[in-house]
């Protein structure tokens, strides 16, 4: 089920009443995890074995960490291999056997390797790495294993965050399941707002901008500057949506009691790749942080046998590089099988390591001789957007191929397409950098005074309107695109 | 023998290249402008360089704040 289609309205109605009706912690907890199972299963109810079982997995391994402290380090193999290997099979069998039916072709034998034409499991890339980080914390003794099998898995399964995260984290979430919830009318509103304001951006957002983006890649022959105009467009829809899927995760969440962590925070006003990436999400990245790359900087085994020692300061700058490249080659293929997501995490690599040299070699008396933000920031997001067309273009031959166009060649149909492009880029960008000036300066201001009730409805009734009307109209493609 | 916390105040000082910060037991990343993911590499690594300890990355990443910091290098100095 989809948080923008109408079941799911109508579903989290009825889960909100029942929910707040029940008023005992006991019970709201068994609820959500029989509706969780719904959401999730309404898809297809097979996925829920596979949730259900990666879940187990980490109830199991935590508690056998803690039960058989001298066992603790295989279980958490088991936990690892387990999920991580759930992962790699549905994610990337198919990749790899086709590959490797190609190469065996390519030497000239005859190819009898199939694909199993798997399709991903929604959310097992996101569920796999919360459950994951449940048996690391519990290994490094961070946090109590817990017993009580229905609070855990509603913290696996709670189906706000279950599809497409954020990726919790069991110290923020858990305790929070178990304690007892109170109705709080402020809390409601500002869970509805909040969710409201995140389909907006989806459904008026996002999913206006889409078509238009979609065109340039699919279309043969485009110019250098549709390909610019497309990255550009794809960077404003491409956070819209993963923002307004989030905010819709939050903002039903919080409805509910619960408050999960924020993903998103303003991440196109980064001044380099490492604030970036603090910035964006927040969820995932401070996940890679904590479970791989202070791993790769800190472990006994990495220090034993990969540190290169007398060679300061290019040891520590060798050092980053090479714990910032394992973790981006990891970003890199969570995100997918194809080669263009390895390339990113590759550009990610190659920005992060310049960025630490930058940051080693440049005398500070140069970084405070004054703000270099207005500079910094600009640079950063013309990354962000070259990084965004590695990501979105079909295959890497036609990366190749868009970098080598003449920028300034482009017929008057093409020119005509990039302004279209660039200006409904502009119009979709426009309401989120209002409400983001809005969060900074009215908000604080408003959440004090009366007018807050009034503003809000009005808000609402406005993002509801909107959406209604979007929702009708998407879809419609412009046909200067085609040409 | 100067404190922990005017020891690491040095540390600091001499990474973030910056000799108006004083640390307090509830410093965070938040109130150093530089201190980020990479950043935060750099320090610790010259936090057990100039404590003469090691830590390992369950330490690391389970800090919350400076007060963290000198609990655990309290506690690995007096088990030494």
């Amino acid at each position: 089920m989809s948080f923008v289609e109408p079941t799911f309205l109508a579903f989290f109605v009825l889960v909100f009443a029942g929910y707040w009706l029940l008023n005992d912690r006991r019970w709201q907890n068994l609820l959500l995890l029989v509706v969780s199972f719904v959401f999730y299963g309404w898809i297809h109810p097979w996925l829920m074995v596979l949730l259900f079982a990666s879940a187990m997995l980490d109830y199991v391994a935590a508690r056998r960490i803690v039960e058989t402290p001298d066992r603790a380090n295989l279980w958490l193999g088991l936990s690892v291999v387990g999920n991580i290997g759930a992962l790699a099979f549905f994610k990337y069998f198919d990749f790899f056997i086709e590959g490797f039916g190609s190469a065996l072709q390519s030497i000239g034998l005859q190819n009898d390797v199939h694909a199993l034409g798997l399709f991903l499991p929604l959310g097992l890339s996101f569920y796999t790495f919360q459950t994951m980080s449940y048996t690391i914390d519990v290994w490094r003794k961070q946090l109590d294993m817990r017993t009580d099998v229905v609070d855990y898995l509603v913290y696996v399964c709670f189906f706000p965050q279950l599809v497409a995260g954020p990726v919790e984290r069991a110290a923020n979430v858990l305790p929070q399941f178990e304690r007892p919830r109170t109705f709080n009318q402020s809390m409601v509103r500002s869970g509805l707002s909040l969710a409201l304001w995140g389909a907006f951006k989806k459904v008026v957002l996002a999913d206006t901008l889409a078509p238009y983006v979609d065109l340039v890649f699919v279309t043969k022959e485009p110019s250098a500057a549709m390909i610019w105009a497309g990255a550009l467009g794809f960077t404003v829809q491409v956070l819209a949506d993963f923002s307004g899927y989030t905010d819709i995760a939050r903002g039903t969440a919080r409805m509910l009691g619960i408050e999960l962590m924020d993903n998103f925070d303003h991440p196109y006003l980064a001044a380099s790749p490492m604030e970036f990436w603090q910035r964006w999400h927040i969820s995932f990245s401070t996940w890679l942080r904590d479970y791989l790359y202070l791993p790769l900087s800190f472990s006994p085994w990495v220090r034993k046998y990969l540190t290169i020692p007398g060679t300061e300061p290019w040891g520590y700058l060798a050092h980053t590089s090479r714990a910032l490249f394992i973790t981006m080659l990891a970003s890199g293929l969570w995100h997918g099988s194809t080669v263009n997501y390895v390339a990113w995490g590759m550009y990610y690599w190659a920005l992060g390591s310049a960025y630490a040299y930058a940051q080693a070699k440049i005398p500070k008396r140069v970084k405070r001789k004054r703000n270099w933000r207005p500079f910094t920031v600009p640079l950063m997001f013309a990354f962000t957007v070259t990084g965004m067309l590695i990501f979105r273009v079909p295959s890497l031959g036609r990366l190749g191929g868009f970098l080598t166009l003449n920028p300034l060649a482009g017929t008057q149909d093409q020119w005509i397409a990039t302004t279209v492009l660039l200006s409904v880029t502009l119009a979709v960008a426009l309401p989120s950098v209002l409400a983001m000036l809005a969060s900074f300066y009215v908000l604080p201001k408003l959440e004090r005074s009366p007018y807050l009730l009034p503003v809000q409805t009005t808000l609402w009734t406005a993002a509801s309107i909107a959406m209604f009307i979007f929702a009708r109209g998407a879809g419609a493609d412009f046909v200067y695109f085609q040409f | 023998m100067s404190s922990t916390i005017d020891r690491l105040t040095d540390v600091f000082r001499d990474v973030f290249e910056d000799d108006d910060i004083t640390l307090t037991r509830a410093t965070t990343a938040k109130d150093i402008a530089e201190w980020d993911s990479l950043m935060n590499v750099a320090l610790m690594l010259n936090v057990e360089q100039s404590f003469g300890v090691h830590f390992n990355s369950s330490e690391v990443s389970g800090l919350k704040d400076v007060g963290g910091l000198i609990d655990l290098l309290d506690a690995r100095m007096g088990a030494k």
